[in-house]
């Protein structure tokens, strides 16, 4: 990890730790997530259901050529264009080049982590279009100039009172701090915007081989909305988002919006399939499909491959304890949390996120309630040893280490080690926890708890309690 | 990059022929059937959490009674819906174009029980716009056709031999969010109310 990279990431955390707001507004969002998932947890047979999501997942990803052929023929045959992106630039040159083509002036899109991924926005802007971001969550993070802080809840660390001020200055009025009238205003505003619109870019949560249909799933409407009212639907989607079939989808269904938002099943399952046909009395004229794979063909028959299961539910976020002192923008990228320390590095480079696969405390808790029962810990700890292995680790943190492993084979050294420890942490414990220190111990309690050390060791004690001649 | 080298590196192992047609997996996850009554009850319990109004009505026409109740006590003079599904006793109320409806009506080609869920198959006269842009919706649902969960839905579906319709809309309550400090509000883009008529016989 460079020194840059690794001074930029202790200010962004440094930043949220020092934020007591943010710090409240993470946790109780975090317990109440929980508390739901936990209700899903009794009403369902949730392990039968992780398991037929598990099939379904690795079932495509283990056929993901097949699937993706047979989508791409199905969108085509019923009248849709696809475009095979070979990366996030690929991607971007084909829908600029689109908004170009139509003179498109505005752009509504519905929530696609995929086109934060690829900087669609920024593109579509230099194409000449007005770019409007129609999820709530997605306009407040884009009024504030912000990444999404959350996969499923982008603005979930903006207060009602911050809220009324990016709103406000959009109104250029002063607007009650009330969240029915904020979500009045923004019906008011983002309607003008749905009718008025040329083009609507949509993310796609499943993509259904066998039918060649996209698959949305929203509360707020306005995924219905981007794909109805434009003459023109693009769908910017990464290449693993497909089941073989509708069947396929039962049990991601069931999962999903539990998982996710808390809830038995979101306001609106939408699937489309192809553009309007002729007599229809609404609908767009035309449908893009943007096939992104960006870094995700050379996970596949990786060591890492069961990250391409993820139904990005958002729920290794909630359940995280690093996620829940740092926030979502700590970990500046696209996808935030266990789920982004592990991806982005994978898409992007560990060299462009060295420090990612290290923002884990490794308690395991994003494996324990993962959707797709991907291993994220273990996933995070072995992006930790290529990082090492790629010459990315710090050589005081690696001869610490070394050093520590010689002493656990040496009963003396380590009794001798215990001794001096003893005496030498003392002058480094604040209120019963040792808080600084010089080398290893300084990087080590820069960012963790090292207990005090134990007025008597085990083997100390050992002896005390073993009866006298034994 | 073209289609043929980008699938190719889909391939696993990278650069392997494909392998015939892959048989997808049937993970069945059981769950007993409902009754006749518990899907009913269970149907309507569901919509009623999502602050649905259900109303179960005998037949069609009563039905539509109910629905020039609720347009006269709102005062509603702009009803959108497709055409098939107008009737004569609000003649003058009808109206094509959706975005200035007050009210919109949808014909549900089915009903779900396990998630209060109704199902729109849109394509035709079937607009997109009817239960998406008026502040209110509202359903007309068979009895028959409701039936225990979503994978019900998706199996019968994906029976069908001729292409799906254009879009197939799982509606479960109004339009929602909670993207403003966690507080729910409804109405943010589509409808704020829903209604469901429950109607006993088939027609
Ligand atoms: S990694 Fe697992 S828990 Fe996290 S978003 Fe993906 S499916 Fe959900």
């Amino acid at each position: 990890m460079t020194g840059a990279s690794r001074e930029a990431f202790d200010r962004r955390v440094d930043s949220a730790l020092g934020d007591p707001v943010l710090q409240e507004v993470i946790s109780s969002g975090q317990d109440y997530m929980q508390a739901l998932q936990e209700q899903a947890k009794a009403e369902l047979d949730w392990p039968a259901w992780l398991d037929a999501v598990e099939a379904v997942r690795s079932h495509t990803i283990a056929h993901l050529d097949f699937y993706a052929a047979q989508f791409a023929d199905n969108v085509e045959r019923l009248g849709g264009r696809v475009c095979f992106a070979a990366d996030a630039a690929e991607a971007r040159e084909y829908v600029a080049a689109l908004v170009k083509r139509k003179g498109a002036k505005l752009v509504v899109k519905s929530k696609s982590m995929v086109s934060e991924e690829i900087g669609l926005n920024r593109a579509l802007e230099e194409a000449g279009a007005e770019v409007v971001e129609t999820d709530l969550g997605e306009l407040i993070v884009q009024l504030a100039g912000e990444r999404p802080f959350h996969i499923v809840a982008p603005a979930a660390h903006k207060s009602l009172a911050q809220i009324r001020d990016l709103f406000s200055t959009m109104a250029g009025e002063e607007l009650a701090a009330d969240a029915g009238v904020l979500t009045t205003f923004a019906r008011h505003v983002l309607r003008e915007k749905f009718l008025t619109a040329d083009i609507g870019i949509s993310g796609c949560n499943f993509g259904v081989a066998a039918t060649g249909t996209v698959v949305l799933v929203t509360n707020e409407g306005n995924g219905r909305m981007t794909t109805t009212l434009p003459q023109t639907h693009v769908v910017v989607m990464g290449v693993e988002r497909l089941v073989p079939d509708l069947q396929s989808l039962e049990p991601i269904l069931a999962v999903l919006p539990w998982a996710g938002a808390g809830e038995r099943i979101t306001a609106y399952v939408t699937a489309i399939t192809g553009p309007r046909r002729p007599g229809d009395g609404d609908g767009p004229e035309e449908l893009h499909v943007v096939l992104v794979d960006n870094g995700r063909s050379s996970i596949l028959g990786s060591k890492y491959e069961k990250i391409l299961h993820c139904i990005r539910c958002g729920a290794c976020l909630d359940a995280c304890p690093v996620y829940r002192k740092i926030g979502g923008h700590a970990y500046d990228c696209a996808y935030p949390g266990p789920i982004g320390a592990v991806l982005s590095p994978l898409l992007d480079g560990l060299e462009r996120h060295p420090e990612l696969p290290f923002a884990s405390s490794l308690c395991g808790a994003c494996s324990e309630v993962c959707s797709a029962r991907i291993p994220l810990a273990d996933y995070l700890l072995e992006l930790r040893a290529d990082a090492v292995a790629a010459g990315g680790g710090s050589a005081s943190w690696t001869a610490g280490f070394r050093g520590f492993a010689e002493a656990t084979r040496r009963p003396r050294a380590w009794a001798l080690g215990e001794r001096v420890a003893k005496v030498a942490l003392r002058p480094f414990e604040r209120h019963g926890s040792v808080r600084w220190g010089p080398g290893l111990l300084g990087l080590w309690t820069r960012s963790r708890d090292f207990p005090p050390w134990a007025r008597r060791s085990f083997r100390e004690l050992w002896r005390s309690r073993r009866p006298s001649g034994s | 990059m073209n289609r043929a080298a980008f699938l190719a590196r889909l391939r696993r192992p990278p650069g392997a022929d494909q392998r015939g047609v892959p048989v997808a997996p049937r993970p069945r996850v059981q769950r007993p059937p409902l009754g006749d009554a518990q899907r009913l009850s269970l149907f309507a319990a569901r919509l009623k959490a999502l602050g649905v109004v259900v109303e179960e009505s005998a037949t069609l026409d009563a039905a539509r009674l109910a629905v020039e109740r609720l347009c006269d006590a709102r005062g509603w003079a702009r009803i959108a819906c497709a055409p098939s599904l107008r009737w004569p006793g609000i003649r003058d109320r009808w109206v094509e174009d959706a975005r200035d409806a007050q009210f919109g009506l949808s014909a549900a080609a089915c009903g779900v029980a396990g998630t209060g869920t109704v199902v729109l198959r849109h394509g035709g006269a079937a607009r997109r716009g009817y239960s998406l842009l008026p502040p209110v919706t509202g359903f007309f649902v068979y009895r028959p056709d409701i039936v225990d969960s979503l994978g019900d839905v998706l199996r019968t579906l994906a029976a069908e031999t001729t292409a799906l319709p254009p879009c197939i809309t799982f509606v479960s309550g109004p339009s929602n969010t909670a993207d403003i400090a966690g507080v729910r509000c409804v109405g943010v883009h589509g409808p704020g109310e829903v209604f469901v008529w429950v109607i006993a016989c088939g027609e």
